[in-house]
This record gives C-alpha cells, sequence and structure tokens, in this order.
C-alpha cells in the first residue's frame, strides 16, 4: 500500500461531506440577528448622547469658573475691603480645584469604560 | 462545491464587516448565507450531536452580532467567527466533565444524502470515526487544516495557542491519523473505485 500523502490525506477526509444547517434554523438565526442588531444600535446612540451632554455640562462648568476667576473675582477684590480678600482667594483656588476634579474624574471615566469593554469581549478582536 | 473559509474574499470579508457594524440589516443575511454551511460542519465535527450543534452555531452567531463592533480587524473575520465556535464547543464540553465531544455511535448517521452510494457513506463513516477517536486537541487541529483549509497562523489565531505548537500538534495528529488509516484500510475501497473510474 502506498503511503498517504498530504493531498490523499485531504482528499479522504472530504469525502465525509455533511449537510449544512436546516433552513429553518437559518432563518430563525437571522431573525433573531438582526433583533439583536437593532437592540445593539439603540443603547450605543444613548451613551453617546450622554457623554455629549457630561461634556456639554463640563464645558459650561469650566466656562463659569474661568469668567468667575477672570472677572467675579478681581472686581471683587477692588470692590470688597481688604480683609475680605482672604476669602476670595480661597474661593478662587475651590472653584479651580472643583473644576480640575470633574475635569479629571470625566478622563477616568471614560479611560475605565474602554478598558472594560476590551476585558468584556475577552479575546483580541 | 463551495469555497473554503479560507478561500473567501478577504476585501469582501471586511466590507461586510463594516456594513454589519453600521447595522445593515442586509449583511446580516449576507455574512450568514456566507459562511452557515462552514460554521456548522466546522461545529456538528467537534460535537457531533446534531441538535447541541445547532445551539451553538446560533449562539456563535449572536455572539458576533453583540461583539461586532469591537472586531478590529487585526485577524480576519473568518478566524474570530471560528474562534468564538470553537470557545463555545470547548465551553461545552468542560460542562460535560471532559467527556470527549463526540460518541462516535452518534456520529454515525450525520450525513445522510441519498445520491451519494452507499460504499462512499460507509468510506465517510469510517473516516469519520477515525477523526474523532483522535484526542480533542488534535482533532481541532486536523478539522481545521483538512476540512476548511486553514493555515498555521489562522490555526493559532482560532485555537489561541502558539503557531510552534500549532505545527507540531498537526504533525502529530495528521501521524496518527496516517496511522490509523492504514491500520483501518479505509483508502483501500477508494482506490478500487479511482482505478475503474480511470479504465472508464
Amino acid at each position: 500500500m502506498k503511503p498517504i500523502d498530504e493531498e490523499s490525506l485531504r482528499e479522504l477526509l472530504k469525502k465525509d461531506c455533511l449537510q449544512g444547517p436546516r433552513a429553518a434554523l437559518v432563518a430563525e438565526t437571522k431573525r433573531l440577528m438582526r433583533e439583536e442588531l437593532l437592540l445593539a444600535a439603540e443603547p450605543v446612540e444613548i451613551k453617546q448622547k450622554g457623554m455629549i451632554y457630561v461634556l456639554a455640562v463640563l464645558v459650561v462648568l469650566i466656562c463659569l469658573n474661568l469668567f468667575y476667576m477672570a472677572a467675579v473675582g478681581t472686581i471683587l477684590e477692588f470692590a470688597l475691603p481688604s480683609s475680605m480678600a482672604v476669602f476670595i482667594r480661597h474661593s478662587m483656588i475651590g472653584v479651580s480645584v472643583a473644576g480640575a476634579s470633574l475635569v479629571s474624574g470625566a478622563a477616568m471615566l471614560i479611560f475605565f469604560k474602554m478598558f472594560q469593554a476590551q476585558r468584556v469581549l475577552g479575546t483580541k478582536n | 462545491m463551495n469555497k473554503s473559509v479560507a478561500e473567501l474574499d478577504i476585501q469582501d470579508e471586511s466590507l461586510l464587516v463594516e456594513r454589519l457594524k453600521q447595522g445593515d440589516p442586509d449583511a446580516v443575511n449576507e455574512v450568514v448565507d456566507r459562511y452557515q454551511k462552514q460554521l456548522y460542519c466546522f461545529i456538528l465535527r467537534l460535537v457531533g450531536d446534531q441538535t447541541t450543534a445547532e445551539d451553538i452555531f446560533q449562539d456563535t452567531w449572536l455572539r458576533v452580532i453583540r461583539s461586532i463592533g469591537y472586531f478590529r480587524g487585526e485577524a480576519r473575520f473568518s478566524t474570530w467567527l471560528f474562534q468564538i465556535a470553537l470557545n463555545l464547543c470547548r465551553n461545552l464540553a468542560r460542562q460535560k466533565s471532559r467527556r470527549s465531544f463526540v460518541p462516535i455511535e452518534e456520529a454515525a448517521d450525520l450525513s445522510e444524502d441519498p445520491e451519494v452510494d452507499a460504499v462512499k457513506i460507509l468510506q465517510a463513516q469510517k473516516v469519520r470515526k477515525l477523526v474523532t477517536s483522535l484526542p480533542v486537541k488534535m482533532r481541532e487541529m486536523i478539522v481545521l487544516r483538512y476540512y476548511h483549509d486553514f493555515s498555521d497562523i489562522e490555526i493559532a489565531e482560532i485555537t489561541g495557542h502558539p503557531v510552534g505548537t500549532v505545527k507540531s500538534r498537526l504533525h502529530r495528529a495528521t501521524l496518527i491519523l496516517r496511522n490509523k488509516i492504514e491500520v483501518s484500510g479505509v483508502m483501500e475501497p477508494c482506490s478500487e473505485e479511482e482505478e475503474e473510474n480511470e479504465t472508464d
């Protein structure tokens, strides 16, 4: 008997030909996939909208913070008695710290959400 | 005859994936039509039982659609698809507490095409028995290489083993399978038939 080479082994194995899935199973699978597709599209849209709102609120807060520091704080420093200057400086620092905390919090949130998405899938792709 | 998964056009594949990512429902039909037979046969060869294969087939596609957004295209879509199916098959095998995927007796009536003559059916059944008698990890390699024509690198991506391991395991599996074929004499009716065809 001849030794079996790569090609004849392949040919022999391919003689064991199986039939594909039932048409009903394929149709049902497609229907379920289309439903999943619709379900998957909605939360993404909602999440994206949520992110936009968060960013808009952050921008407004930072603008108010800058406005307070640049305008109100400066004016108050001139207008109020010198004994109150320390409160104004503290409030300016406080507002700046709050703004910085919000921005760094949002950055961390985005970073960890991306990291989580990769882990949930559990594969390279 | 259907093209093997490895032979399918890569460009078309990536276009199809993009359409899926954009939520095109027609892409669902196309992608399922394109891979259904190959994927189903792959699962069936590993699990052996038709009902289980159908469940895993459906589950694989649902997982694909749920996580298509995370598919970055570093590997081919087909390897990713087979990777998901293989993981589901492995999970099932683990749940069945280290039982081998395919009880040979159950696998005996998988292909029932009335147009195929009895000799071929018998030979196909013998071949299937030989393949299913291999250890699970070797069977995975044989199925991916010989039934689906995947390259070593693609098999490594699908199975999650290094390419070196794939090569050595595939080599050993092929040797064992060849020995089994020679001992069982499965090749003999085939060669007689071929001789008849040649004389015709």
